[in-house]
């Protein structure tokens, strides 16, 4: 699995991209520290009982301080790897995608979404096989449908 | 015992029982393929279905759905990268490199066969631990919760060692999302929103399936997008690999077999841990054990034997409390506990005395289960491994619906389909920058039960924690995780380069 | 289930039509098409069986398909959320504890409030008490209350709820006492079993237990199924929790259709599969209440509970 594959030898994560997001990591933990987590919670009931914001502060302040070691430790490197702009491309795309499936799931019902998003992602992934990709698009969404019903007598957005 | 289990077959070896385990595991296997649902989901809504049958019929087949339905995750995170439920997750890990490899068929055997042995290794336990069980569960309480937690935190620290910094980061950034919801104790809103949706926190299997399955589905898509121009992607050139696997082969794994299945058994007994946490802790403990820990992660069948055990030895081993205590050993074993009551059995600690004719043959049917999952599992295996031929571009996208629909179905929410969109592209976001997206899964299972577990304790003593040297459990688990955090540290010149 | 597919095929591709002219259709001839029974909590729980046990009794009373759909999450407070803004034409009920419908709208944010839904009926009563383990140095409440004076005991609650109404009687008691939250009676059970608290609350699991827990008090308001010499709290204390089980439609639907879901509720309930499910086996007490007399109950109920949430703030 990719996770645990070398950090230095494969692309993924080259010093632009690990900066990158130990910057991202610091200010999104710090955002927690400042205003997410001291406006969004109460506090302890009890005299006993650590407060709500315990947790959530130990964990983002852990955040905090590991980004910043990140940082510290790739900063010394020589520059290396690129894909900083793919990983951005990427999300662009799959957020595009996701508020549309959402969107469409929501509004039009998984009827329309599923075919829609099978025939987009078999194009997209590659395949030109027309007639099989007709045949998956309408099929699947129908046999999924029928199924959801049948067997856990549930109706699909 | 011996009598009353030979009695219990007696009871249990009809037709018309085997033809209901059959079934259950044959659906269980299918539901839990798909990714979103597991053995959890398919009982829920096989249940009902029970309703009218009699009840060992109806028992047997509700068990042959909670086996298969544990072993089937296994099937997509193998073929696919894509695990079908959170306790398959480790099994991609090795289990995906050796498809890739093209020895998709002897991985799925691996699991099979891990699954299947756990699993009996487990149901043995259970018919002998059943009855002194009880005392011991009784003193486990949220102080040696807390230690078995902190222990488990420790272990699991280092399940991806490629980069600390990184795994760590992951791992507290999924006890933060663990905190969103309802505060456990006061019940005040923390981080919700006001957005009823949020108030029980984030749901595991959204965040499990978006970030481990669907995020790899939408990777792999990438990859195609991008691989397009240099080769066509009509077919994968699937390089020829070993599909056989020698029953001595197997078995020539015993150490991590036996600790796998120990493992599970262990904590499918502690009511309240779960699956994933054994599979988890199982494959952490392999790893760890293991002369050559940097070969897993990269087609060592050990990594497969040590999740599929591990968490099919929990379907046995939670009955312990079910039936010891009326406990439910995790959420399976409260439903089957639902379906136990539908059928005039009362769970508790008079089920012994007052159904044991009926719990014995339940004993008699686990174990028949087996077989039954062995026999239909290896069935299976040709027509799974036709997944790994069909060329990827066929595949994902169906996939990509199963995880949308798989996600929808137990709590009819759309809101939980966009927590799942939304973590795939965390997922895919942490793959591409290489952080380990599993330890953000472990991070946000163990931080909740951790967070409560400490509370709880907090509360209990009056805030003084010193209790804990009163506890033998709790102290026995601490002085483990010094160990663990002692060797880590001791390993740990040699990667700090 | 194949009939059931196929009308669900026909009432899908009428869907569109229906929500032109539901509302008209419903005063007509109510019910021309399935009715949806939402559940707010997750499939396999008591309240879960037994609706989808009561929704084949309620179906054949109707003459119509019930189709059973799980809105988990927040305590009912989702589903309870989703039936309040569904279309009040009574296709769509909620089958609920009716704590549900009352802590959530009191006590935190959310979508609907205590006047959102009309009340048709009332089916069981859920069997809350106060427990404790048989070998406990006391006997009934008083006793307990006796030693809490001594001692800072410790109790299991599992919801806010449980919390605030054990709280409330310690704080008409003058006794503290220190709640430890437990997730369901799954984990009350052992926590209590294995002397790690001393007393808790328990929804109706220690039916289960026979002579290994004793019931200090019902918290219900009257007394239990199982244990009748025990008091009620509100005996002494004037309140009571919340302990229906009720089936509600959104505010708005119409007299006849409300009149007409109440008759086929009151004879779904006499059905024999149910009956056998809720006594026998849930141990549950089928206890059927109509709309009008259930109204005047929840009113009180809710009385008691804003009572309970003032004093314990």
């Amino acid at each position: 699995m990719s996770d645990d594959a070398d950090l230095d030898d494969v692309a993924p994560g080259g010093r632009g991209v690990d900066i990158a997001a130990g910057l991202c990591l610091a200010a999104l933990a710090l955002f927690a520290l400042l205003w997410l987590i001291p406006n969004h919670t109460q506090p302890a009931d009890s005299q006993f009982d650590v407060a709500p914001g315990f947790f959530p502060n130990l964990a983002a302040g852990t955040v905090l301080l590991l980004s910043v070691v990140l940082l510290a430790r790739r900063w010394r490197q020589a520059p290396s790897g690129g894909g900083g702009l793919q990983v951005i491309t990427e999300m662009a795309v799959w957020t595009a995608l996701a508020v549309a499936i959402m969107l469409a799931l929501s509004k039009l019902g998984f009827l329309v979404m599923a075919p829609v998003v099978i025939a987009g992602a078999m194009v997209f992934s590659g395949n030109r096989t027309w007639w099989l990709i007709a045949a998956m698009a309408l099929v699947f969404p129908l046999a999924v449908e029928g199924a959801a019903w049948v067997i856990f007598t549930v109706d699909l957005p | 015992m011996i009598e009353s289990l030979l009695a219990g077959f007696e009871a249990a070896f009809t037709l018309v029982n085997l033809a209901f385990i059959a079934a259950g595991v044959t659906l269980g296997i299918l539901i839990g393929a798909i990714p979103g649902l597991g053995s959890v989901t398919a009982l829920a809504i096989l249940i009902p279905i029970t309703f009218y049958m009699s009840p060992l019929p109806a028992i047997a087949f509700l068990v042959g759905v909670n086996k298969g339905g544990t072993s089937g995750g296994a099937i997509p995170a193998i073929l696919l990268n894509s695990p079908g439920t959170p306790e398959a997750a480790a099994s991609a890990f090795d289990g995906y490199p050796m498809t890739q490899r093209g020895e998709a068929k002897r991985a799925m055997k691996y699991a099979l066969y891990s699954s299947v042995t756990g699993d009996m290794i487990s149901d043995v336990l259970l018919i002998i631990l059943v009855v002194p069980f009880a005392a011991v569960a009784l003193q486990f309480g949220p102080l040696e919760y807390t230690a078995i937690l902190i222990f488990a935190f420790s272990l699991l620290a280092g399940i991806s060692s490629s980069s600390p910094t990184k795994g760590l980061i992951a791992i507290f950034g999924g006890v933060f999302l663990s905190t969103i919801g309802l505060d456990p104790v006061d019940s005040t809103q923390r981080m919700t929103f006001d957005q009823v949706n949020l108030y029980d926190g984030l749901s595991i299997s959204a965040v499990a399936i978006g970030c481990l399955a669907l995020a790899s589905v939408i990777e792999q898509m990438f990859d195609l997008k991008r691989q397009q121009s240099a080769a066509a992607a009509a077919g994968q050139s699937q390089s020829k690999g070993r599909t056989a696997l020698p029953i001595g082969e197997f078995f020539s794994h015993w150490k991590t077999i036996g600790r796998s299945a120990l493992i599970g058994s262990g904590v499918g007994m502690l009511p309240g841990l779960g699956v994933t946490l054994a599979a988890f802790l199982s494959y952490g403990a392999a790893k760890r054990a293991s002369a050559e820990p940097e070969s897993f992660g990269k087609g060592n069948p050990q990594g497969i034997i040590a999740t599929e055990a591990a968490n099919s030895a929990v379907v046995g081993a939670n009955l312990v409390p079910t039936i010891a205590l009326g406990v439910p050993g995790n959420i399976a074993a409260a439903l089957l506990i639902g379906a136990f009551i539908i059928h005039g059995i009362v769970p508790g600690p008079f089920m012994m005395t007052m159904h044991g004719e009926l719990i014995y043959a339940l004993f008699a049917s686990m174990l028949m289960a087996n077989g039954v999952h062995l026999v239909i599992g290896k069935l299976g295996i040709p027509i799974w491994s036709l997944v790994a031929k069909t060329p990827k571009s066929v595949i994902l996208p169906p996939v990509l619906i199963l995880c949308i629909v798989g996600v929808y179905l137990p709590g009819q929410s759309l809101f939980d389909v966009g927590v799942m969109l939304a973590f795939a592209g965390v997922g895919l976001a942490m793959r591409r920058t290489g952080f380990p997206v599993v330890c953000l899964v472990i991070g946000f299972l163990l931080g909740g039960m951790l967070e409560t577990s400490l509370r709880q304790s907090l509360l209990l003593h009056k805030s003084d924690l010193s209790a804990m040297l009163g506890s033998p459990i709790a102290l026995a688990f601490l002085a483990l995780t010094a160990f663990v955090l002692v060797r880590a540290f001791r390993r740990a010149p040699k990667e700090a380069s | 289930m194949n009939t059931l597919h196929r009308r669900a095929v026909l009432s899908a591709a009428f869907a569109a039509a229906a929500l032109l002219t539901g509302f008209e259709a419903a005063k007509a001839d109510y019910p021309e098409k399935p009715v949806t029974l939402v559940i707010p909590y997750k499939a396999g729980g008591s309240t879960e069986t037994m609706a989808r046990v009561y929704s084949k009794a309620l179906a054949k009373e109707l003459g119509a398909n019930v189709v059973v759909k799980t809105r988990p999450g927040a305590g009912g407070a989702v589903g309870a959320s989703e039936v309040a803004a569904a279309k009040p034409d009574g296709y769509t009920l909620l089958f609920a504890a009716s704590t549900s419908l009352m802590w959530p709208p009191l006590t935190q944010k959310v979508s609907y409030d205590l006047e959102s839904f009309t009340y048709v009926g009332q089916i069981t009563e859920y069997q809350q008490a106060i427990v404790a383990k048989a070998d406990a140095p006391f006997n009934s409440m008083d006793e307990l209350i006796e030693h809490a004076k001594k001692t800072n005991l410790n109790f299991a609650d599992q919801s806010a709820m449980s919390r605030s109404y054990i709280n409330f009687i310690g704080g008409q008691e003058g006794v503290k006492w220190t709640g430890i939250p437990t997730k369901g009676g799954g984990e009350m059970v052992p926590f209590l079993l294995g002397g790690k608290i001393d007393f808790a609350w328990s929804g109706g699991i220690h039916n289960r237990y026979g002579d290994k827990m004793k019931v200090l008090a019902s918290m219900n308001a009257g007394r239990l199924l199982g244990s009748p010499d025990v008091p009620s709290v509100s005996e002494k204390y004037g309140v009571s929790m919340p302990s229906q089980a009720v089936i509600v439609v959104p505010k708005g639907t119409p007299d006849a259709v409300v009149k007409k879901l109440e008759s086929a509720m009151e004879a779904a309930t006499k059905d024999k599969a149910f009956g056998d499910l809720v006594t026998n086996k849930l141990k549950f007490p089928v206890k059927f209440v109509g709309s009008e007399a259930l109204k005047a109950d929840i009113a009180k109920t809710i009385e008691g509970l804003k009572q309970v949430i003032e004093k314990t703030k």
